[in-house]
């Protein structure tokens, strides 16, 4: 046996480590790039959801009955109040999107919020609509992730859905 | 070297060859992905920090803009105006100034992240006041006194998002805030607390936190809705009772009653409540003195006297009217003339007027000391005006009575009903303050001065005999006859003195709580903290029309006083009072005013 045959025996008994070693370093590095992705998306979508109830919300406590007193063309309506949640919410899907408004009196749900882009109901609405009573904004929108299988308590390996919740109430000002 | 040997030695040559020109292969593209990667992560950063900060932006403009309004109000409080450079700060949009009500705004700002210059010079934070309207990017709004424009903006580096444009990343909010008068328009403010204790007309000795008392067939319509300030829960043990009791055949309508906190209603008995009362709300301006900041109503000053000997009033008997020109009047001893301190008995048909078109120059202005009482199917007109019932002296013990109506008698003003019921007035209306002989700013005649004699207090309202009938207005500030001092106080009909309750009162409306909780006060005359409201009717209709605002302080009351099934107290009126206590088979139908009172209020507008 010569030199040159026991070469090409180490390069066969390296065959495969190369691969062996990609597999096992990548598969942890693109779970923990997919976990950091799909946190950030999940953060994302949580705080643009909260900020849009927020934004609703805000938006209804500056067209309350005095505002619609000095001047009706401040009454505003359930659609628009939507828009400006949507509006708001750029980026997430109206049509998963589901909001309920609520005042001391009177309950509107939005599911999805889209479906509320045509109800030109008044919003607040009178009597509830006095400054100095609450109204109340809820929103919830699916998150769905692959890394919901590595969440605890997710159950089997599945590829399920979370629900994030925002909430947001604020007086009626004006 | 066989056939087979330089196959196999070519297809070697062959695979190594395509090896070394794959080499370096899986680094390129790894380099392009991970740089398209993080530049996608770093643009979703930077959109997202600017998302951001222009949520933080946001709440700092909206709590600029209100503190400096707020700083404002403070200072000028419910009756001055607001003036440019004298009481407010005002300046167009700049960066904020070193001190002032504008300055509050701006630390409010600082403390939600936002300052002039802050983040390395990053952030810029503006604000605009001013008097003057429309304000700036803003509908009209009228009756606005004041308002406040904040602006923050924060520029941020811009790195990946500058492949795709270099505009630069700015981002900022804008809110306004105004002082505005901001209507009171619920029907009944009920304003006791859980702290808030008097002696129970069911007998149940010291009763507090209660709101709301109402009886065997009484029945309470308040189209306007109803806000209760205890938070008394319906079960609660004694001396505590619920918000609200409703006892019988008794029966509440509303469009709403929100209660605060957790009180809540005891229903004794087939009793209706529509629609249910809700609790839960938290304490805030609608569970609090409306009037609080205002002062009280001055009284007239430098009239002329009126003595009255044997305390009677012996007008036209036969037809016609007398005249009772404005001053103060009180009981003598027509042999002594000495004042009495005991009522004034009021005969025949009269007019408090000086007699001439329009009365007193549209307003009168009349002092009673001892009370007043009608004769039987006599009728008394009061012009427009100020009408102060100064004391009287006790009965049995109790408060004497301020205004009393005879049997079949006529109480009215000088606006007719309209289709049977009140409606607003055009003329200046009246104001009918309930008081003592201390009341703040009250000139005694010499005569009573110097007869050392004090009247206590009275209890407010009026009550009358079967089938009479009363007819008033409550001040209307548009009206120019209507004193400049009594403008804030429009359309209050009935005004009882904040000293006649057990709670101490600051001369500027507000509660005194100089004595670490609220200070408290034992009255000279028990139960004078009650307001009587007389209900009755005439032929079987209301009799008793009313248009404007009671006004009863917290921890006094408003009792609703009727005999027979079908008495009512009706009209646009509004009651604000500690409790209101619903009499047996007593009926209140009660709607909105047009011209409500108002409060001056700090809120944001856009």
């Amino acid at each position: 046996m010569t030199a040159g045959n026991r070469v090409p025996r180490r390069r066969i008994a390296r065959r495969g480590q190369s691969l062996l070693e990609f597999t096992l370093s990548a598969v942890p590095v693109i779970f923990l790039l997919l976990s950091i992705v799909e946190m950030s998306r999940a953060m994302w979508v949580y705080v643009t959801l909260a900020h849009a109830i927020k934004e609703g919300t805000r938006f209804s406590v500056v067209h309350g009955a005095d505002c619609v007193q000095v001047n009706p063309d401040c009454q505003i309506t359930v659609n628009q109040v939507a828009a400006r949640i949507i509006t708001a919410g750029m980026g997430l899907d109206s049509r998963k999107m589901n909001v309920v408004l609520q005042t001391a009196g009177a309950t509107q749900t939005c599911a999805p919020v889209s479906s509320c882009l045509d109800v030109a109901t008044a919003w607040p609405p009178s009597p509830d609509n006095s400054v100095g009573l609450p109204i109340t904004i809820s929103g919830t929108y699916p998150f769905s992730t692959a890394m919901a299988m590595f969440i605890p308590q997710s159950g089997s390996i599945k590829f399920g859905a979370m629900s994030f919740g925002a909430t947001s109430q604020q007086e009626i000002a004006f | 070297m066989s056939r087979t040997d330089l196959l196999s030695a070519a297809k070697a040559t062959g695979k190594a060859r395509r090896q070394a020109t794959q080499k370096g292969q899986v680094i390129v593209m790894s380099t392009l992905a991970l740089t398209l990667l993080f530049g996608v992560v770093g643009l979703a950063v930077e959109v997202g920090w600017a998302l951001y900060i222009r949520t933080l932006a946001q709440s700092a403009t909206d709590a600029a803009a209100l503190g400096a309004a707020s700083h404002a109000l403070s200072t000028i409080g419910q009756s001055a105006a607001a003036v440019c450079g004298v009481s407010v700060q005002c300046q167009s949009m700049a960066s904020c100034p070193g001190s002032g009500n504008i300055q509050s705004g701006c630390l409010y700002a600082g403390q939600n992240g936002f300052s002039p210059g802050g983040e390395n010079g990053n952030q810029t934070m503006r604000i605009a006041a001013g008097t003057s309207l429309p304000i700036p990017g803003v509908s009209n709004i009228p009756g606005v006194i004041y308002w406040t424009q904040a602006s923050a903006k924060q520029s941020m580096p811009q790195l990946f998002s500058s492949l795709i444009s270099k505009v630069g990343i700015t981002s900022g909010a804008k809110s306004t805030a105004a002082i505005y008068p901001h209507p009171i328009t619920q029907s009944l403010y009920l304003l006791n607390r859980s702290s808030d204790c008097f002696a129970s007309l069911l007998n149940l000795g010291v009763v507090c936190g209660e709101d709301f008392l109402s009886l065997l067939g009484s029945k309470v319509t308040a189209r306007g809705g109803i806000y209760m300030a205890s938070a008394n829960s319906n079960g609660i043990g004694l001396p505590n009772v619920a918000a609200a009791t409703i006892i019988g055949s008794a029966q509440v309508t509303s469009p709403f009653t929100y209660i605060m906190g957790n009180g809540g209603v005891n229903t004794l008995g087939s009793t209706t409540w529509s629609g249910a009362p809700q609790n839960g709300f938290a304490d805030g301006d609608n569970f609090r003195d409306p009037m609080r900041g205002k002062g009280q109503p001055p009284v007239p000053r430098g009239l002329a006297d009126h003595p009255v000997p044997g305390g009677v009033i012996a007008a036209n008997l036969l037809g016609g009217t007398t005249v009772l020109p404005p001053g103060n009047y009180y009981a003598t001893n027509p042999l002594t003339g000495t004042p009495l301190g005991t009522p004034i008995t009021v005969l025949g048909n009269t007019t408090f007027s000086d007699g001439n078109n329009p009365p007193c120059g549209g307003f009168c202005n009349y002092v009673f000391y001892g009370g007043l009482v009608t004769g039987a199917l006599t009728t008394t007109t009061f012009a427009p005006g100020r009408y102060v019932f100064a004391g009287a002296q006790p009965v049995s013990g109790g408060p004497g009575v301020a205004l009393m109506a005879g049997v079949n008698s006529v109480v009215k003003d000088m606006t007719p009903l309209v289709g049977g019921q009140a409606a607003q007035n055009t003329d200046a209306g009246e104001i009918f303050i309930y008081t003592d002989t201390n009341y703040p700013g009250l000139q005694l005649p010499a005569a009573i001065r110097n007869a050392g004699l004090s009247l206590p207090q009275v209890t407010a309202g009026f009550q009358g005999g079967l089938g009479f009938s009363v007819t008033l207005h409550g001040l209307n500030a548009s009206n120019s006859a209507v004193p400049d001092e009594l403008q804030n106080f429009s359309p209050v009909l009935f005004w009882q003195d904040q000293a006649n309750t057990t709670l101490s009162y600051k001369p500027d409306g507000s509660l005194d709580l100089s004595c670490g909780s609220i200070c408290t006060k034992t009255l000279s005359v028990p139960g004078s903290q009650q307001m009587i409201i007389g209900a009755s009717q005439v032929l079987g209709h209301p009799s008793v029309n009313l248009y404007g605002t009671i006004y009863s302080p917290r921890a006094a009351w408003v009792t609703l006083l009727g005999v027979v099934p079908g008495d009512t107290v009706r009209g646009p009126l509004q009651i604000i009072s500690g409790s209101l206590q619903m009499a047996v088979n007593t009926t209140l139908d009660v709607s909105p005013v047009s011209n409500p009172m108002t409060r001056m209020t700090v809120s944001l507008i856009q």
